[in-house]
């Protein structure tokens, strides 16, 4: 099919397991949901690459999904990254090295995310492009006061943190400047900063977030969302696990449910995907 | 030749009235009286052959169902009601049958209360909570509720 290209790209970074002791592990719901976003993207949108390290090139050989990104695979950004960042606090720091290492106009997508529908129409009069405003709940979204702050670090008077953060489940970013300018001023926060949160959440989120919408309020860009409202039954574009990965991980059974009806969903529109029909025939 | 026609038939369209019958009789022997499914397989699977079912699927299909109503009654989880209800259609037993065999019967006035308490407030009045599917967005896509 021909479509607008909007490369993408995918992030595995294992270090976030590795530093809290855990061992690297996706289940077979949440592969599956991995798979039929990049196909997805593929069919419909653009080409799509992976970002990982080592330990995330061996996890994807060992479940025979080498050839599952059009775009290849790169593991040299994430293996050989010296940055000073502590990826138990800024578990989600990977998708932020791998975007910087990726040309704009530039689409991240979370592996848990599947575009289902053509988006050129929304993108291409858009500068900045995510998921959904987020409820700024301020347990998660913490006071300025109350965020971990590296040593010497103050925050630029110029923040404004009035501004809703935005969902970068999805993040299309046009401009290689502003990439740059959001990218920068997430790294000033991170580098150095090891102080955990108690929730393990409100320092990621602040730097991934949080800083999106402050950026782009400071470079006077509006961020354009594709969905005004997360749950609205209006959405006919995108499917996001986002808090139900902890129920597939907590019950195998609904894990089953999920992927039959997934499975279900793109079987039709996926059926000369020699890629995914490999896949069906392996699993079903 | 002759068609039959399915527009008149109700949700359990795909199965005869007889099959219908067999099969409440096994879920209501297994789920509330405690009885075996093993027992029950060589019916079901000769019922699946006049029906031109596939028995494997349909045994598949049965086992998750009653592992899942064991789980949903254990923790009335409110989460794994929907995923039942799902399941419970592949197995061609209704809504309204399904509650028959829950412990205690589901409150949907919880349900619909959590349909209602969508933190995001949409003004669209067909948004559904991330509490009664289990924090999914686009879930009815892929046809979750």
């Amino acid at each position: 099919m021909e479509h607008a290209a909007y490369p993408a790209f995918h992030v595995l970074w294992t270090k976030p397991s590795v530093a809290n002791g855990k061992d690297f592990a996706m289940n077979e719901a949440e592969i599956l949901t991995m798979i039929v976003s990049a196909l997805m993207w593929q069919k419909y949108n653009g080409t799509i690459k992976l970002f990982t390290d080592h330990t995330g090139y061996e996890f994807i050989k060992e479940h025979d999904l080498l050839n599952l990104w059009d775009g290849g695979i790169n593991t040299e950004v994430l293996e050989n990254n010296s940055y000073p960042i502590n990826p138990g606090v800024f578990w989600a720091a990977g998708k932020l090295l791998a975007m910087e290492a990726q040309n704009c106009p530039c689409v991240m997508l979370d592996t848990d995310l599947i575009i289902m529908r053509p988006i050129n129409e929304v993108l291409k009069n858009s500068d900045v492009t995510a998921l959904h405003k987020e409820n700024p709940d301020p347990q998660v979204y913490l006071d300025p006061s109350l965020l971990q702050l590296p040593e010497n670090f103050s925050f630029p008077d110029y923040y404004n943190w009035n501004i809703a953060p935005s969902n970068t489940a999805f993040l299309y970013i046009k401009n290689e400047e502003f990439k740059q300018f959001y990218l920068n001023e997430s790294k000033q926060f991170m580098f150095h900063n090891t102080g955990k949160p108690a929730e393990l959440v409100s320092q990621m989120v602040f730097a991934e977030q949080r800083l999106l919408s402050i950026c782009a309020d400071r470079a006077d860009l509006p961020v354009n969302y594709l969905l005004t409202d997360p749950f609205s039954l209006s959405n006919k574009n995108v499917v996001h696990l986002w808090g139900f990965k902890n129920l597939l991980r907590q019950n195998d059974k609904i894990q089953k449910i999920y992927s039959k009806q997934l499975i279900k969903t793109v079987k039709d529109e996926l059926s000369t995907n020699l890629f995914f029909q490999n896949y069906l025939a392996k699993h079903q | 030749m002759q068609f039959k026609s399915k527009i008149t038939r109700n949700n359990h369209s795909a199965i005869s009235d007889s099959f219908q019958k067999i099969i409440w009789a096994l879920v209501v022997d297994v789920a509330i009286h405690s009885g075996h499914f093993e027992t029950r397989k060589k019916l079901l699977e000769k019922y699946c052959e006049d029906e031109n079912l596939i028995y494997t699927e349909l045994e598949n299909n049965f086992h998750l169902f009653f592992e899942l109503l064991e789980d949903y009654n254990k923790t009335n989880d409110i989460r794994l009601y929907q995923f039942l209800k799902l399941q419970a259609r592949y197995c061609f037993i209704d809504e309204s049958s399904l509650d028959f065999l829950l412990t205690p019967p589901i409150n949907r006035e919880s349900i619909d209360k959590t349909r209602n308490d969508n933190k995001y407030s949409s003004q669209s009045p067909i948004a559904v909570s991330s509490a009664a599917n289990g924090g999914i967005v686009g879930g009815h896509l892929i046809g979750l509720y």
